[in-house]
């Protein structure tokens, strides 16, 4: 009975799998990392891949010496660390 | 570029004083122009005009701002027509990153099962797809710590417990939801309930040490987490993730880490909304797939983790 308790607790252990989808003991699988990776970052062409700079005096330098004006995005909270 | 207008307005040197005087230029003196430009892009030229002209902040767009800037006379527009020197003395409070620190971009994202069982994006709440945005700066002593002395492949160490809460423990949440100040479970050291993670030397070459990171983390409000009798936020992930380190430069060139797990997290509520009442954060009813990556920010952002408050 003790011996069948036990194997049914192995069982359990090695079957259980979170929401997620994975197995506890098991970790993420390496053939995953990179479909979760993409899938978990932001989607191509979004605002992140634009170079924006975080210095206002260096943007206003370089905007002065190349003749150009400057976009400037703010808000209330970084832009760059907020969604 | 891009800004936190809290900041820039009360900031005492010489960035924060032109600041201010663009919103002078534009409306009288208050900080009107841009406390109300959140989200929004605008234009101003190197000399300290608004471009937005006949364009409110309400519909400052891209185009207008170019179209202003080409009203402006010739001589005002052309390379070198303003000078600007270096910045003589910038405010300490504003917050920089120690040097030699290793600067990490974060995404947080809330996932979903597909009708095919697989994982998708969330699509069932109000902000659209964007995940979170997070920064980390991790000081040169720490992340030094993370390169084998002697390296050679199949070495491997447990990431000391202090390092790995510095790294997981601030990146492990769900800020999806609209940044810093909006729903998110905000770990404390006591609701670490267990967190390991391990290097593994894959590969030693002449210019580069690769690094496999591999691990599990468990942070809940509560003790027992998703089994504890009181009802608190948590999250079971597991980490994997490759970092890598150029042996010339010495500096960590790759740090790609995927964490995914399950998380209790917090959701805003409203049930004023009919009557204009605030929004409530409540706890969620229902578990949801979290997912996190961190990597090597780009270079020179400088943007504060969360916590930062100006002026403290």
């Amino acid at each position: 009975m003790r011996l069948a308790l036990a194997l049914l607790c192995l069982v359990q252990q090695g079957t259980r799998e979170t929401k997620a989808g994975l197995r506890p003991e098991a970790g993420i699988p390496r053939a995953r990392f990179e479909e979760l990776h993409a899938l978990i970052r932001p989607a191509p062409g979004g605002f992140e891949e634009i170079p924006w700079m975080t210095s206002l005096w260096e943007a206003r330098r370089k905007a002065a010496t190349e003749g150009k004006p400057l976009l400037v995005w703010s808000g209330e909270c970084h832009p760059l660390g907020a969604t | 570029m891009a800004i936190d207008v809290i900041v820039e307005w009360g900031r005492k040197d010489e960035e924060g004083e032109w600041f201010r005087s663009l919103n002078q230029e534009a409306s009288g003196g208050d900080i009107g122009k841009f406390s109300m430009a959140s989200g929004r892009v605008h234009g101003v030229s190197p000399g300290g005009k608004f471009l937005c002209g006949k364009h409110c902040w309400r519909d400052c767009t891209v185009a207008g701002a170019l179209e202003e800037w080409n009203r402006l006379p010739a001589s005002d527009r052309k390379p070198g027509a303003v000078k600007v020197g270096d910045m003589k003395k910038a405010d300490r409070k504003v917050p920089t990153p120690p040097p030699g620190s290793l600067v990490l971009k974060v995404h947080q994202r809330r996932l979903e099962r597909d009708a095919q069982g697989g994982l998708r994006r969330w699509k069932s709440h109000d902000y659209g797809e964007e995940p979170g945005h997070e920064y980390l700066w991790i000081e040169e002593a720490a992340w030094r710590s993370l390169v084998p002395a002697s390296p050679q492949k199949g070495q491997s160490c447990v990431i000391p417990a202090k390092l790995a809460e510095m790294i997981f423990r601030p990146a492990l949440r769900d800020t999806s939801w609209g940044g810093k100040t909006t729903p998110s479970a905000y770990w404390e050291p006591g609701h670490v309930r267990s967190l390991e993670m391990r290097l593994k030397v894959e590969e030693v070459t002449a210019t580069h040490v690769r690094l496999l990171v591999q691990g599990a983390a468990a942070f809940s409000e509560e003790p027992g987490g998703r089994q504890a009798s009181k009802a608190g936020a948590w999250l079971e992930a597991q980490v994997l993730g490759c970092i890598r380190y150029d042996l010339k430069k010495k500096v960590f060139d790759t740090f790609d880490v995927v964490a995914l797990g399950d998380h209790l997290g917090y959701y805003l509520a409203n049930p004023n909304r009919p009557t204009g009442g605030e929004a409530l954060t409540v706890l969620e009813n229902r578990v949801t797939v979290l997912g996190v990556t961190l990597q090597v920010a780009r270079e020179g952002q400088v943007v504060p983790p969360t916590g930062f408050v100006f002026g403290e």
